[in-house]
């Protein structure tokens, strides 16, 4: 048994010292035979050294893997020559008790005849970070990119589908050849170009929440309630529906305006256009009621509603449930793919032939923070306008 | 069901090329269109319309020989039951109405995956872009 005598650095030695302290990584000297180490750099010792009683120290104390039948095994193609070095990436636990990810390079060296392990430790906690981070933005970027690929194949076909139509009735009043055109004609025509004009603002809507950062600023419910219903009083069918408004906001409360107004759009216009035909009170219910901590919107119908089998699709891109259905199938996985970005939540619930409620928690960003009360109960008022 | 029978204008002497033929497309402009140049070029005697593919499986399954169109033309884009579905569907039908009802897939897209999805498809005889016009019904010949 040879031992190994203890390092000691002295005076003419500080250029030595430095450069073995101050590289940024745990520098360990280990006796081959007995497994224990006998020198510590300073970074190794703080994390690893007790002082009072520093060497030695066995090398299973530095974590699990370092147990000596492990650690024996893999130091000895290093001991018997066949390898230069060995890489281990592994975990330590420091003396305090917290476990951080490691590389560990050992290698053997020899002074004045006697053989030593010389190993080097870098604390990889940061790169493991950004891997992960990197793996995080990979897969994002794949759902992205497979998101794109149905999106422009729809696309083509939604924004061609309503061209060719109007390609088909432009030829047939050429066909006709009258002189005056035929009025049953220029109203399908322009049915049809208001659709393609929907499709567009979809697709822009679409892309807006797939890139814009979400925006955080004051909200007033109330306000962005009312402007969504402005937008849609010329939709057909919104003259015939009684609309119910509920808003109580009594806090201040951050969130994505814009966003939020393209969810408002999207669900209450379904509300309008699934409206029952056959009802003599079609009718709409819209309640907010927002808090410090969130906003939960309930936008209930009488109308159509939603079959069992398609009730787990209606999220679906491009996805359109009814025959009654001639949007781009965008709506709600647009609703869908917004409140994921806000961090939100959404349910549906619905009964075919009886009507839908669809229930959303958007967090408010100025969560637990500020707490200006401002009073702003809105008493039940019907805005049939 | 949304079925028409419209006799052809009798002004036309050729005789029309085909008994009877379906339109099977949700949108009902595009149907008007389709049957409208069906009619102009004489493509046939009767046509058929349906907005909805299982409405048009459900007059499939129990019309008599005689009462089954020669073509059918089926959009791929539809709610509920789209072409390929149909198609589907299609093929569980009895041997009288595949072997007398050529199908023509008529679409919006380019894409290819549509194109080549069709092309293997046994039942399907054409693609088509929507809408028909004169030229591509004088092509058809089956």
């Amino acid at each position: 048994m040879h031992t190994l005598p203890l390092f000691h650095l002295n005076g003419e030695n500080t250029i030595m010292k430095n450069i073995l302290d101050d590289n940024g990584q745990e520098i360990f000297l280990v006796n081959p035979e007995s497994l224990e180490i006998f020198y510590m750099n300073k970074k190794a010792f703080d994390q690893h050294g007790y002082p009072g009683k520093p060497f030695p120290v066995s090398v299973s104390r530095l974590g699990p893997d370092y147990n000596l039948r492990s650690f024996k095994g893999l130091i000895s193609p290093l001991l018997n020559g066949s390898r230069k070095d060995i890489m281990l990436l592994t975990s330590q636990t420091s003396r305090s008790g917290k476990s951080y990810p490691v590389e560990a390079k050992i290698t053997v060296a020899t002074t004045q005849g006697l053989q030593y392990l010389v190993m080097t430790v870098r604390d990889i906690s940061q790169i493991k970070k950004l891997e992960k981070e990197i793996s995080r933005k990979k897969s994002e970027l794949e759902k992205l990119e497979s998101e794109l690929d149905r999106f422009v194949h729809s696309a083509s076909n939604d924004l061609l589908a309503p061209v060719g139509t109007l390609k088909g009735l432009l030829s047939l009043v050429e066909k006709e050849n009258s002189f005056q055109l035929n009025p049953a004609y220029a109203e399908m025509m322009l049915k049809t170009v208001i659709k393609l004009e929907r499709y567009v603002y979809d697709m822009i809507d679409f892309s807006t929440n797939m890139k814009r950062v979400v925006q955080g600023g004051d909200v007033n419910f109330k306000s962005l309630v009312a402007l969504s219903l402005d937008n849609l009083r010329f939709m057909e069918g919104f003259m015939k529906m009684s609309i119910h408004v509920e808003v109580s906001q009594e806090v201040d409360f951050s969130s994505d305006e814009s966003r939020l107004q393209i969810l408002l759009n999207n669900l209450l216009s379904n509300a309008i256009k699934y409206q029952d035909p056959l009802s003599a009170s079609p009718f709409m219910n819209i309640q907010v009621i927002a808090d410090q901590h969130k906003a939960v919107i309930r936008i209930t119908d009488n109308g159509t509603g939603i079959s069992k089998e398609s009730i787990d699709r209606v999220f679906d891109m491009f996805y359109r449930a009814s025959a009654l259905s001639f949007g781009s199938g965008l709506g709600l996985y647009l609703v869908k793919e917004v409140v994921r970005k806000l961090r939100g939540s959404i349910q549906v619930a619905s009964t075919l032939g009886k009507g839908t409620e669809f229930l959303l928690e958007i967090p408010n960003k100025y969560k637990g923070g500020s707490v200006q009360k401002r009073v702003n109960v809105v008493k039940p008022d019907k805005t049939a306008l | 069901m949304d079925k028409k029978n419209y006799p052809t204008n009798d002004v036309m002497e050729r005789p029309a090329r085909y008994e009877m033929i379906m339109l099977i497309d949700d949108n009902p402009i595009d149907n008007l269109i389709n049957k409208k140049m069906v009619e102009k070029e004489n493509f046939s005697k009767s046509v058929l319309v349906y907005e909805n593919a299982k409405q048009a499986l459900e007059f499939l399954k129990t019309a008599n020989e005689t009462d089954l169109p020669d073509i059918i033309f089926l959009d791929i884009n539809m709610p509920e039951m789209n072409g390929f579905e149909f198609l589907d569907a299609f093929a569980g039908l009895d041997e009288k109405v595949i072997r007398k009802s050529r199908i023509i897939m008529l679409s919006t897209s380019d894409s290819f995956k549509d194109l080549n999805r069709a092309n293997q498809n046994r039942f399907v005889y054409k693609f088509l872009n929507k809408p028909l016009n004169d030229q591509v019904l004088s092509a058809i010949n089956i």
